[in-house]
């Protein structure tokens, strides 16, 4: 994933856009099939309205804030999210932890990833485990916190507490590597 | 978490709150607005480590766990998805290079600023003006006003700041409130499934009740009808039973009739017999049968023993009459009496069964009312039912005139 594919299509490389589909198509559309599970939204409109806004939005990428992957699940997360609201009705779903307890890695191979995501991957495993469950149902599956709250049968307020302080503590801990020093572009719709 | 002068930490806090919140679900339009007032008020929020927390950091953060799950699960997404979606990515990248090339050309086209522009900036920056004390006194006023600007703001924004704490403790309530409320709705589904199962176990039981109440109404109704069908068919049994019965009495009365004539007619006929053979003082006269329709064919005597006052009638051929209609009256002519006031001997019917079934004959013995000196002559009529008194003689059937004894 070395590869930047943003910059070029930027630019107007059409032929960058072919392979960014490739690259992270399968991802995207997994997602979409995670989030919108339940809603009967149409995955194809959703997948669409993500990469249009990826590639209108290819210029605002800075590599040094973070990963091409990162930059475009954030942005895939909070379309998605956005299509869940909208969506009027949601069919009982059941949501398992998906192993995420468990102290293995749930990243596949982890030497093809980016480093920052990598390292993500590995400090996220460091957390307390009720910390994990709750990320996991609100970065995996998309859940809202209220669901969260639903399907693990905690109170509200709890949800967001081990949602704030599970993030803290990833900060925390990719503390060395991570956060940049200079001043950095918002990414679009992140503070509004 | 450092925060710069002036900065509550139960602010900063409050903002990385929000921030962190935005990162994993949508906020709300009162979280939005909170979180934009505290924006403005700590643009540069620092953890511990002085990294700056910000909205970009944290998204960030999120988007490397996203991508790095879903690098492990991704979907084959379907072909004719992927060519529609390439198609609408090369017309997007030509809209970015449309856009690439019109800033290109914004750029290149900028004129060189002139040799006044370049003056005006030299003046407004101050690099080469004379010192003047107007200007120094003119300076001096903006900064007094500046700081009382920035007293005032600093003001405002502790008002604002104790305002936003309120909004917090407000919020903090009604999240309390909100998960107080999600807890009495968790009791509520429970009763209500609790209540709901009773309800559906109370219509099972009705149900299997119906079902027994249903079944037993239909053997009520199959042993109705069997009870209506033996019913009926006793009835009809006890019917015929009573209809033989009747028969049967009938049957009897009428043997029982048939006996009583015959014994009757057995002890008249032996009767008779042994007046005649034991008594040689006997008038024997034997019937003339008048013109009258009843009397043809008749034929018969009258034995009668004046010592013994006993005496009968034998007829043949004599028709049966109807009790209910007529009835025949036997008459004894005494010569003491009045010829038109005969003794009465007794009224009598004749039936089938009353007729010998030997000889055809039938006897009927005489019953006198009154003592019969000397007999003139013996007949019988046609009367009412129940005989008359006084004959009127219009309907005598037969005659037997005695003839003077011999001197």
């Amino acid at each position: 994933m070395s590869t930047q594919f943003l910059p070029r299509i930027a630019a107007g490389d059409a032929s960058a856009v072919a392979a960014c589909l490739d690259e992270y198509g399968g991802t995207i559309w997994g997602l979409a099939e995670r989030y919108l599970r339940g809603f009967g939204d149409d995955l194809e409109d959703a997948v669409q309205e993500v990469f249009v806004e990826v590639w209108r939005h290819a210029g605002r990428f800075d590599p040094n804030q973070g990963s091409e992957a990162a930059f475009i699940a954030t942005i895939a997360h909070r379309r998605l999210i956005d299509r869940q609201r909208r969506a009027q009705t949601r069919r009982a779903v059941h949501f398992e932890d998906d192993g995420i307890l468990e102290s293995r890695a749930q990243t596949g191979n982890t030497a093809e990833l980016n480093d920052d995501v990598r390292k993500a991957s590995e400090a996220f495993q460091k957390l307390d485990a009720d910390e994990k469950q709750v990320l996991w149902f609100a970065l995996y599956h998309g859940l809202s916190h209220e669901r969260i709250a639903k399907t693990v049968n905690i109170p509200l307020g709890t949800v967001k507490t081990r949602l704030r302080r599970g993030l803290m503590r990833l900060r925390e801990l990719l503390n060395a590597d991570f956060a940049p020093t200079k001043a950095r572009p918002r990414v679009e719709g992140a503070a509004r | 978490m450092n925060t710069a002068p002036g900065t509550s930490t139960a602010m900063a806090n409050r903002l990385a709150e929000l921030l962190a919140d935005q990162a994993t679900a949508p906020l709300t339009p009162t979280e939005l607005s909170e979180l934009d007032t505290l924006l403005h008020m700590h643009p540069q929020l620092q953890d511990s480590s002085g990294r700056p927390i910000d909205a970009e950091s944290i998204a960030a953060l999120t988007g490397s766990l996203i991508a790095g799950w879903s690098s492990a699960k991704t979907a084959a997404m379907p072909g004719d998805v992927r060519a529609r979606l390439l198609n609408r990515g090369l017309d997007v990248a030509r809209e970015n290079a449309r856009e690439a090339s019109r800033h290109r050309t914004i750029s290149i086209s900028q004129p060189p600023p002139t040799a006044n522009q370049v003056s005006d900036r030299v003046v407004r920056t101050g690099g080469s003006r004379p010192f003047s004390w107007p200007l120094l006194l003119t300076a001096a006023a903006a900064c007094a006003a500046l700081c009382t600007s920035v007293f005032m703001l600093v003001s405002s924004q502790r008002s604002q700041a104790e305002a936003v704490m309120a909004r917090q403790q407000l919020e903090t309530q009604q999240q309390e409130s909100t998960d107080r409320l999600a807890a009495a709705d968790g009791r509520i589904s429970t009763f209500s499934a609790t209540l709901e199962a009773q309800r559906q176990d109370a219509n099972a039981r009705l149900a299997l009740a119906a079902e027994q109440f249903a079944a037993l109404d239909q053997s009520n109704t199959e042993l109705s009808a069997i009870l209506q069908g033996e019913r009926s068919t006793a009835a009809k049994a006890v019917a015929q039973a009573t209809a033989d019965l009747a028969s049967a009495d009938s049957e009897i009365e009428s043997l029982q009739t048939r006996l009583a004539v015959s014994e009757r007619k057995l002890t008249a006929a032996e009767d008779r017999i042994s007046l005649l053979q034991q008594n040689p003082d006997n008038v024997q006269i034997a019937w003339t049968a008048t013109d009258i329709p009843e009397a043809k064919g008749v034929t018969g005597d009258v034995v009668w023993n004046a010592r013994l006052q006993q005496g009968y009638l034998r007829f043949k051929g004599l028709s049966a009459n109807d009790p209910g209609k007529e009835q025949y009256q036997a008459w004894i002519f005494d010569e003491g009496r009045d010829p038109k006031f005969p003794v009465d001997a007794g009224v009598f019917d004749i039936t089938l069964a009353s007729k010998d079934e030997a000889t055809g004959d039938l006897i009927i013995p005489i019953d006198p009312k009154l003592l019969i000196k000397n007999p003139a002559a013996f007949a019988v009529t046609l009367e009412t039912p129940g005989g008359v008194v006084v004959t009127d003689k219009k309907r005598v059937v037969v005659l037997a005139p005695v003839a003077p004894p011999t001197r």
